[in-house]
């Protein structure tokens, strides 16, 4: 290289080229194509790898909603089924219209999108409208997972957001990456409760591995020890015991990756007195029948707090500098 | 540590280091000569296989010519001989694949690349050419950061390219350059064209 002149980007040896591209962000890349011919040539052969930092996909039985955030950068399309025909607006701007059904131009799109990513997903959310397991939501769904297949063994993300059924949380949590995955959030719309009764999601190696769960519209008739591992968790269990609860106590008060987890119930299975098994309350307001507890963790410098009520339970690693003065620990 | 500070040392500048290390010699393009140590070396798989295959004593640093390298000039050298220096010792990243690849740039990196876009383009090049993955990772997470939020017009101004225009200009003169007949055998066919007939063929 010649030391008189300045080099351009485009000077710049391909690999360097790759490795800057990776970077750029989906927005600024199709920007860079905009740029010049010899720019617009390199990426649509190269082809380069982008990061996701997440991607959230929203159906309708019309429409799907794809956003990416992309190396920071935001970017929008809509894939609108119009009867006999599709059209796709990005913005203000129709990016494409013809005769090739909407999921069919979704699922283009996201290929494009996944086939390219670099690293990780940041967070990987998906709305499935209310109607669950009917119509568009099935096949969507089942063009989702094939296309997940067919872009490499599982796809690597930090954190899952479903809305949709728990077969559907399945389905989707067995093609992620288990090394990856952190947090799982389920959930379903319009306050419609479904119950879980079997132990199948709770046997995913993605499940067990997972630091965080929170689920919105679900029950779990399930062991609570299916959650134990969770550092983070929120979750609703139909039935649980006062020996349940000591069980749990003595679980997160030894573990040193526990945060909190707030698990709330529609039965307290046996009529124990809550205070025999865990000990004098710290706190009780019996017209609200409300209770807290301090207890010792393993690690002195924490202090694990638990609140129970008539619905629900929370349990909190405290650093022991914020329990009150007046706590004696038994 | 600052830049300024960092131990590379042009040699009629500063002292010869009084540590018992081996301290290479490497000359620029414009005959800037450098002292790097041999740890430092190591950020650069390229030289060390050079230096590696040279087999040079202490003796022989000192008393041989400098090693020569030939594309990069001395400004750039003296920027990724810094950096060799204030990263020596440092685990050379490998991106396998196997985890998500996260380049952060480190304040020392950061006020080094505080530099005008062609010097920064140079430093890229001079990475990949003697093959310093870090500063490679770190330079170019640099420049993909300066394309956030630009027009194509502006990201041709920061990114130092020719229009299209100006490009088929540069690569016309160039050919010209080269062969002097080809604007006239180029105007003969234009004008062939415009006249309608394929004679020319």
């Amino acid at each position: 290289m010649s030391s008189t002149t300045s080099p351009s980007l485009i000077d710049m040896p391909d690999l360097a080229l790759k490795e800057i591209f990776g970077h750029v962000g989906w927005k600024s890349l199709n920007t860079l194509r905009l740029v010049s011919k010899d720019l617009c040539n390199f990426i649509d052969i190269v082809k380069p790898k982008i990061r996701i930092d997440s991607l959230r996909i929203k159906l309708t039985p019309k429409s799907v909603q794809i956003e990416l955030n992309s190396s920071l950068q935001k970017s929008k399309v809509e894939i609108h089924d119009n009867g006999n025909s599709t059209f796709a607006v990005s913005g203000t701007k129709k990016i494409c219209q013809g005769s090739t059904p909407f999921l069919s131009v979704t699922m283009e799109i996201l290929e494009t999108l996944l086939s390219r990513q670099n690293g990780l997903i940041g967070k990987l959310q998906l709305e499935i409208d209310d109607k669950y397991t009917k119509g568009t939501n099935r096949e969507f769904l089942e063009k989702f997972l094939k296309l997940l297949e067919s872009i490499g063994p599982s796809l690597r993300v930090r954190e899952i957001d479903l809305e949709g059924s728990g077969p559907q949380a399945f389905q989707l949590l067995a093609r992620l990456d288990s090394k990856f995955l952190k947090k799982i959030s389920i959930s379903r719309a319009f306050m419609k409760l479904e119950e879980i009764r079997d132990t199948e999601l709770m046997m995913l190696e993605q499940w067990k591995s997972a630091e965080q769960i929170r689920t919105f519209g679900y029950y779990f008739s399930v062991p609570i020890q299916e959650f134990f591992h969770f550092g983070i968790a929120e979750f609703h269990i139909t039935e649980v015991s006062g020996d349940e609860l000591a069980y749990l106590k003595e679980k997160y008060s030894n573990s040193t990756n526990f945060k909190s987890s707030t698990i709330h119930y529609s039965h307290l299975k046996d009529s124990k007195d809550l205070d025999q098994i865990l000990g004098e309350p710290f706190e009780n307001n019996v017209e609200f029948n409300e209770k807290t507890w301090y207890f010792k963790c393993a690690d002195p410098d924490f202090a694990l707090f638990l609140f129970f009520g008539r619905i629900l339970f929370r349990f909190v690693r405290v650093p022991i500098s914020k329990v009150p003065k007046e706590v004696s620990f038994n | 540590m600052s830049v300024e500070n960092a131990p590379v040392v042009d040699v009629d500048e500063a002292a010869i280091p009084v540590e018992k290390k081996m301290y290479y010699r490497f000359e620029s393009n414009d005959k800037k000569e450098f002292r790097v140590s041999e740890l430092a070396i190591q950020q650069s798989e390229t030289l060390n296989r050079l230096v590696e295959a040279m087999g040079y004593t202490s003796e022989d640093v000192e008393n041989k010519p400098a090693i020569a390298i030939e594309n990069i000039d001395g400004k750039t050298l003296k920027l990724v001989f810094q950096w060799c220096e204030h990263h020596k010792g440092e685990a050379i990243p490998v991106d396998d694949g196997s985890v998500p690849k996260i380049v952060e740039i480190p304040e020392f990196d950061a006020k080094l690349m505080d530099i005008d876009n062609g010097l920064l383009f140079k430093l890229i090049w001079a990475a990949d050419y003697l093959n310093i993955v870090q500063l490679l990772n770190v330079s170019c997470k640099k420049v993909a950061n300066m394309a956030q939020g630009k027009t194509p017009a502006q990201l041709r101004r920061v990114y130092l390219l020719p229009s299209d225009e100006e490009d088929e200009a540069a690569k016309r003169a160039a050919q010209e350059a080269q062969d002097p007949r080809a604007r006239e055998v180029e105007e003969e066919f234009e004008e062939r064209k415009r006249q309608g007939g394929n004679s020319f063929f």
